[in-house]
């Protein structure tokens, strides 16, 4: 296990240096810079800025030195725990999107015990009572969840909240808490805006998972060994729990390496509609505007995350399934 | 008396990946100079790239014998087990790509209070295995499902278990 664990950190290395570097391209890809793009705006708002002043800014950025200059400016920046200037927000970067990160960490973090808490019992009960009134009633409900859009469940919550709770309608917090500093109260606040968010971001992602936890465990019903294991008499809720119910979550653990890129920009278009101080909105503006640093940056974090889930999902299943699946000898 | 040991193929293999490892990790920490948030990571990087190494040292070093009536290890350390006296064995398979077509194998032992361990990379792996495999059906020790389908994928035929 040891030189599999070693093996895997050696290709998370130059993963992440093409990473960076075709992330750092793409962000260069759109002809200008963001101060081309601030001027062309302040010229549609009938404005005008020196040329002087703009060369200034530009030497002041380091958007005059070649783009290979400013990656491996960036790059040295990133080890040293520099994430560069926001040029939008005129602050460094690491200010700029501190407590976004915390915040988006705590919706999405609430949204994945949301869905598994929610998807793996109702999963295991419609695979165990195949085409039974209650499987029939939650697949309904399944592809409901998987089919109604979520920036438009988001629209019917807020609406609910509103009228049901008295819940103001957006954000996280109410209004008097935005840029205060954490306190019981705020996070009490926080805390009665959390769940609208969760339930929009989770439903499709619960329903989703209950469709794949059923279909997962009724393929592992019908195997032979189950039948076996209840012919011996094992008795029923160890038959499914030993060994079918661990065989069908293989997939799951595969999919800790889309996971976890999620608590940093997952759910965009609903944190717009929803008016949510997470990342992906932020993200979005940061790449619009050409805003490079910040940009790079949340996207060097989300490609980090989806690497070590990756890396964390191949460790779980080299444990959880040490199977071979080639024949005719090993290799090294 | 048939003898398991790693050609210099496989072990210098080993030390080229905790090179680079040590490159990548030990030399940007140095680099940057004093201590950031960076050293967190790479620091616990390099010592396992470096500890890797030192096993891969060790390894290099090590050979296992066998007859018909124990094994024996030699090298930088030294054990023996008996046969009979083999408590588990479990023989695992290391994927390199997700779809599982490279890799390698790791045949581990245990019993006598040892544990030993043998990587398919071995020179003679196979005829270690089968005599391992020959000993754990003789004292008929249980063998999980997935030891007995990589034994079937090395083309060493095991009987069905008894449930």
């Amino acid at each position: 296990m040891f030189s599999y664990i070693i093996r895997r950190l050696l290709v998370m290395v130059p993963t992440l240096l093409a990473i960076s570097a075709i992330v750092f391209t793409i962000i260069q890809l759109p002809p200008g810079d963001y101060l081309s793009t601030m001027m062309a705006e302040l010229q549609a708002q009938g404005e005008a800025a020196s040329v002087e002043k703009i060369e200034f800014l530009r030497q002041q950025y380091g958007l005059d030195r070649t783009p290979i200059e400013q990656y491996f400016h960036w790059l040295f920046g990133l080890l040293h725990g520099d994430l560069g200037w926001s040029f939008e927000y005129n602050l460094p970067v690491a200010h700029v999107i501190g407590d976004r990160l915390v915040l988006s960490f705590l919706v999405a973090f609430t949204t994945v015990i949301f869905t598994y808490v929610v998807a793996f019992p109702i999963g295991i009960y419609s695979a165990t009572h195949q085409y039974s009134w209650g499987d029939y009633g939650l697949t309904l409900l399944g592809f409901l969840g998987l089919a109604t859009p979520s920036f438009l469940l988001a629209l019917v919550m807020l609406y609910l909240a509103n009228i049901w709770f008295g819940t103001s309608i957006g954000g996280l917090m109410d209004a008097e808490f935005i840029d205060q500093p954490m306190s019981m109260a705020k996070m009490m606040s926080v805390l009665e805006h959390l769940w609208i968010p969760v339930i929009v971001i989770g439903t499709s992602g619960t329903a989703a998972m209950i469709r794949r936890l059923r279909a997962n465990l009724l393929d592992e019903l019908q195997k032979q060994y189950v039948v076996t294991a209840r012919a011996k008499g094992l008795p029923p809720r160890r038959a499914l729990l030993k060994y079918p119910l661990r065989m069908s979550l293989n997939p799951f653990i595969s999919d800790i390496g889309d996971l976890l890129p999620h608590l940093i920009s997952g759910a965009a278009i609903v944190s717009v509609v929803m008016s949510l101080p997470t990342n992906g909105p932020m993200l979005l503006a940061a790449l619009r505007s050409q805003d490079m640093y910040l940009a790079g940056s949340f996207l060097m974090i989300e490609a980090i995350l989806i690497v070590v889930g990756v890396f964390l999902s191949d460790l779980a299943l080299a444990a959880l399934d040490p199977r071979i699946r080639l024949h005719g000898g090993a290799t090294k | 008396m048939n003898r398991l040991a790693y050609p210099p193929r496989a072990v210098y293999a080993d030390y080229a990946r905790a090179a680079i490892g040590l490159v990548f990790t030990a030399g940007p920490a140095v680099a940057i100079g004093r201590w950031t948030y960076a050293h967190w990571l790479l620091v616990p990087l390099a010592v396992l790239f470096a500890v890797f190494a030192f096993r891969t040292w060790t390894r290099g070093r090590t050979a296992i014998e066998w007859d018909d009536s124990h094994l024996s290890i030699s090298g930088t350390g030294r054990a023996s087990l008996p046969w009979t006296e083999l408590v588990s064995l479990k023989l695992a398979f290391y994927a390199t790509s997700r779809d599982r077509t490279g890799g390698w194998m790791q045949l581990t032992l245990r019993g006598a209070g040892t544990t030993i361990r043998a990587d398919s990379g071995a020179e003679n792996f196979q005829a270690f295995a089968a005599r391992s495999a020959a000993a754990a059906l003789a004292l008929d020790l249980p063998l999980d499902a997935a030891t007995r389908t990589n034994f079937s994928a090395l083309g060493i035929r095991l009987p069905e278990a008894v449930a």
